[in-house]
């Protein structure tokens, strides 16, 4: 839908039927013609018209393959001073959000009458609102009254934590501590709630990850769900649950080079995930609407003049944008009846709260898939049976003796089979380390035309494992044990870099780090295997006893499940 | 307390005794040192006598002094290039990078670093006074040259420091060839965003800053594979009538996106001159690169830094790191000089590293690994070659809390 044809309010609501699987630039008066005669006649402003239409015959439309999504043009809910941003609408229609007309963000309810009032929260901002079902309020508070040297000298306990106002006026602290509880929202059956949280992150890494509170035992120790964010620079925020509480939802970034993505999980069981939304895109705020068929977001997509507001029905892999017109939008949340979206958008300058009606909005999910995954195919295993002369070894038995064999250092020229194209390619390695050092030390890696080990395993001088990739732009692509590795122990070590660019890595069993990087580059003829060394630099102080690589994922590193797996109850 | 002037006076002695030393050594150019200072280094510096405390509280105008006097103390600078920000985070309170909040999580999307360390929590940007305003000025005060050190990034690899004004506007973000946008960093090929950095640069400039070292060595990972924007992609096909190369590592491609950034750099030296008062612009870069056929800042950064050089775009190159030979470290590395000198005689300042970092693996670890000479030796070695081949000063890349005690305190310049 062009922009230009937003603003012409007098037409037909029907005339916004979009949705772009498929986006199909095309000249975007022609379905607008048989319209003419009938527009001029309903407005007298013949000029502005003709003005509008002139625009759409330059400006390319989003054409719909399917006509499952219309809705009518926003209606501005929110006036005045300050933005109005992050909406949660109640069970009765009420409208929480928060308010930065003073400078710190305050909580305010728009009533579904029309009356505004202020919310008493503790002093310093308070952020992100979500209703219970029986119309409490739950939030985030921040108050920045020390710098970060006074708060830790002090050994604050106030971080930015979690609050509870019920529908009585009483407030109820639901966490403590020097940390940052955040986006909290309560499951339909007002029974958990879901928040992101930094809490313990020391031990994991930079970033935040999932938790959750009971709510009918607020006393009880909160549940970490730590693996949902594994590593630096990986970080999640707003999760939302699904109706009927089968599934969450939660936005997540992983990687330095990576954009916010929606994840879509079974609430029994959280390791089993998917990405939702591609990771060209840029999607977070997930919420999923009250029939469980659809997940609203914020998003944006190349091509894009701003942030919008995307409709995901999971269960069909298919997803729109919505026309909102002009400016930012962000934020979307469901009314009760699943009918309309709230949302904040800065069209005027300030974001404000607006309304669009859904006029129609019809699921339509995808039965189960084939997935034409690439099979588990080992390619060379290291084969010290005859430590003089180490060799390696491919599925079929065939053996290539090393060139090079050198104080653990072995070299093996143009081996074949690495030539793992744009596909899954794992790498397996069991080593020790004696001794660290001020270099890097590799402990397996592979050289191919025009790229200085396009994939290895090595030691880092700060002592942790790293996995690394190239991205066609030689980019050194990496992925980092948390941490730092310990002298004279045996590691198992198994990772795969993904075709859609995901890394992952496991460390001796543990559950895998992941990174979502570019993809790799795409791996032809190899020119050099090496193990214990690059070849001229970078030597091991230490052993590499195994080592394996190949296509797929190996037997210890499940491949994850696709989206429609999450929905279909059955494991792969 | 009693420990920083424990540790000063006797940093001050072994300096003195040294300065005795190396002025005697001295031939006639005094030459200017350039001290890049980042504060959040010093934020997390515990105190030895009491490790539930810290030495530097960066947050506050006292704990900055504090910085500034250590720093002057190590390394007697003669010009302080002070961090005036985190990526795209400015460390003041900028109105340009105002909204939405830079906090975590008050913006949701910032990923948090360091949750239980201090550089998880400093809010630099709501610090009061302003810190660079208040910085600049100290500086100025003690007969320093003040100035601010701007990394040409965005991100500095955290999600957290993504700038408020990238993160409202994604139409503008970096785009690699499989049109996948990223960002962490919006594209120079569109006017806004140069004029949102101009604006950037008057907020700079309005605090007194008067030099400005762009650091194209800190890219942020950034690099012409991030600049299949629109504007570029039109670009492209109007000049060449082909498609974009995919492989962003041609030289041909990063030629290309080096016009747009040399542009952007035009626009700041107009900037900078319109100024009532003389504002240096320098240009940081390394020249480490192993192979002759391959320009690392333009094929990494999109610069062509002997163009800015030609064209008097710039008053210095600072260059981050040159690519001495291990077997001959300090012959090598006046070979280099010599050649960088040759080029840039006459046409602008020149400033060579002493670096105690070793992100380039070109620093002084590198030298004292394969010389086994001290790090001050080193030191002493680097300005000698700096002094001969005649160029402009040094660049300490960067004085943090005590990485640079060894460092021979040199005649500054006038």
């Amino acid at each position: 839908m062009t922009y230009a044809l937003r603003h012409l309010s007098w037409m037909p609501k029907r005339m916004f039927t979009i949705g772009f699987q498929q986006i199909i630039p095309f000249v975007s008066f022609v379905p607008f013609v048989p319209f003419v005669p009938f527009l001029c006649a309903m407005n007298q402003r013949h000029s502005f018209f003709f003005g509008c239409l002139a625009l759409c015959m330059l400006t390319p439309l989003h054409a719909a393959d399917v006509s499952w999504l219309q809705h009518t043009s926003p209606k501005q809910l929110t006036f005045g001073v300050g933005n109005d941003t992050e909406p949660a609408v109640a069970a009765n229609g009420d409208i929480a959000f928060q308010s930065d007309a003073d400078g710190f963000n305050r909580l305010k309810i728009l009533s579904s009458d029309g009356s505004l009032r202020n919310v008493a929260t503790p002093p310093g901002h308070a952020i992100h609102p979500a209703w219970t079902p029986d119309g409490n309020l739950v939030y985030a508070a921040i108050n920045p009254n020390q710098t970060s040297t006074q708060a830790i000298e002090s050994r604050s306990q106030d971080g930015c934590n979690l609050y509870l106002l019920s529908k009585e006026g009483i407030t109820t602290r639901l966490t403590t501590g020097h940390w940052r509880d955040f986006t909290p929202t309560v499951a339909p059956d007002g029974h958990t709630l879901w928040f992101a949280t930094s809490r313990n992150r020391a031990k994991i890494g930079d970033g935040s990850h999932l938790a959750m509170i009971n709510l009918q035992n607020i006393s009880a120790p909160v549940t970490e769900f730590a693996f949902t964010s594994g590593g630096n620079f990986d970080a999640i925020a707003s999760p939302t649950i699904s109706n009927d509480g089968k599934y969450i939802c939660w936005s997540q970034i992983k990687g330095t080079y990576s954009n916010w993505r929606l994840i879509v999980a079974r609430t029994s069981d959280l390791t089993k995930n998917a990405p939702l939304s591609d990771v060209n895109m840029s999607c977070y705020s997930p919420k999923w609407s009250p029939d469980g068929q659809f997940i609203a977001c914020t998003g944006y997509k190349n091509g894009d003049l701003g942030w919008g507001i995307y409709i995901f029905e999971p269960r069909a892999k298919r997803f729109t944008r919505l026309d909102t017109g002009s400016g930012n939008s962000k934020n979307p949340v469901w009314t009760p009846d699943g009918k309309a979206i709230v949302f904040e958008n800065n069209s005027s300058g300030l974001y404000k709260l607006y309304q669009i009606d859904l006029t129609e909005l019809v699921p339509n999910p995808l039965p189960p898939q084939q997935h034409d995954d690439v099979k588990p195919r080992l390619a060379q295993r290291l084969d010290l049976t005859n430590p003089q002369s180490p060799a390696i070894v491919n599925s079929d038995g065939e053996r290539i003796i090393a060139t090079t064999v050198k104080d653990g250092f072995y070299a093996f020229n143009k081996p074949p089979r690495l030539d793992f194209g744009d596909n899954t390619f794992y790498l397996k390695a069991t080593f020790i380390i004696r001794e660290f050092t001020k270099e890097s030390q590799v402990i397996c890696g592979c050289f191919y035309p025009g790229f200085y080990l396009a994939w290895q395993f090595h030691v880092t001088p700060d002592q942790k494992l790293a996995f690394a990739s190239r991205s066609p732009a030689k980019q050194y692509l990496g992925l980092f044990s948390i941490n730092k590795l310990q002298l004279n122990h045996e590691y198992h070590v198994v990772a795969v870099h993904e075709t859609n660019g995901t890394m992952r890595m496991s460390i001796d069993g543990q559950p895998p780090l992941v990174t979502q990087q570019t993809k790799s580059v795409t791996l032809g003829q190899a020119e050099k295997l090496v193990i214990g060394s690059s070849g001229g630099a970078f030597h091991l102080h230490g052993t590499v006893s195994a080592f394996e690589c190949g296509l797929g994922y190996p037997s210890n590193m499940p491949r994850p499940l696709h989206l429609d797996e999450i929905f279909n109850e059955q494991d792969h | 307390m009693d420990i920083m002037k424990h540790t000063f006076s006797t940093g001050l002695l072994t300096a003195l005794l040294a300065c005795n030393a190396v002025i005697a050594q001295q031939n006639s150019k005094p030459l200017e040192i350039l001290a890049l200072v980042d504060h959040y280094d010093f934020a997390g510096v515990r105190n030895p006598a009491d490790k539930t405390k810290f030495l530097f509280d960066s947050e506050t105008a006292e704990g900055c002094e504090k910085i500034l006097d250590h720093v002057v103390e190590q390394t007697n600078p003669t010009t302080i290039l002070w961090r005036p920000c985190s990526g795209s985070v400015m460390r003041y309170q900028s109105k340009e990078e105002s909204f939405p909040k830079t906090v975590a999580p008050i913006d949701k999307r910032r990923s948090i670093q360091n949750e239980s360390e201090i550089h998880g929590w400093v809010r630099y940007n709501e610090a009061e006074p302003d810190i660079i305003r208040h910085m600049l000025a100290v500086v100025k005060s003690r007969g320093l040259k003040p100035g601010v050190h701007w990394p040409f990034e965005e991100t500095h690899w955290m999600g957290w420091t993504f700038g408020a004004w990238n993160l409202e506007h994604p139409q503008y973000w970096g785009v690699d060839a499989s049109g996948t946008p990223w960002s962490g960093r919006t594209s120079l090929a569109y006017p806004e965003v140069v004029a949102h950095k101009l604006r950037i640069l008057d907020e700079l400039l309005v605090r007194g800053a008067e030099t400005i070292f762009i650091d194209t060595w800190r890219s942020g990972g950034w690099s012409p594979a991030y600049e299949y924007v629109a504007p570029e992609l039109k670009r492209w096909e109007e000049t060449f009538h082909t498609p974009p190369l995919k492989n962003a590592g041609d030289p041909k491609w990063c030629a290309f996106i080096a016009e747009t950034v040399h542009n952007y750099f035009k626009q700041m030296r107009a900037k900078l001159d319109a100024q009532p008062r003389k504002v240096r612009l320098l240009l940081g870069v390394s020249l480490a690169q192993d192979r002759p056929d391959y320009d690392d800042p333009l094929i990494t950064r999109g610069i062509d830094w002997k163009r800015f050089v030609n064209e008097g775009l710039i008053d210095g190159l600072v260059v981050m790191a040159v690519n001495w030979n291990r077997k001959d470290p300090f012959g090598s590395t006046q070979a280099n000089y010599r050649e960088i000198m040759d080029f840039c005689r006459g046409k602008c300042q020149v400033f060579f590293p002493v670096q105690a970092y070793n992100f380039t693996r070109k620093g002084l670890h590198e030298y004292q690994e394969i010389t086994k000479l001290t790090n001050r030796e080193i030191a002493q070695k680097l300005l000698d070659i700096t002094r001969d081949v005649q160029a402009d000063g040094v660049v300490l890349e960067c004085v943090d809390y005590r990485n640079y005690a060894f460092y021979p305190k040199v005649q500054p310049a006038d």
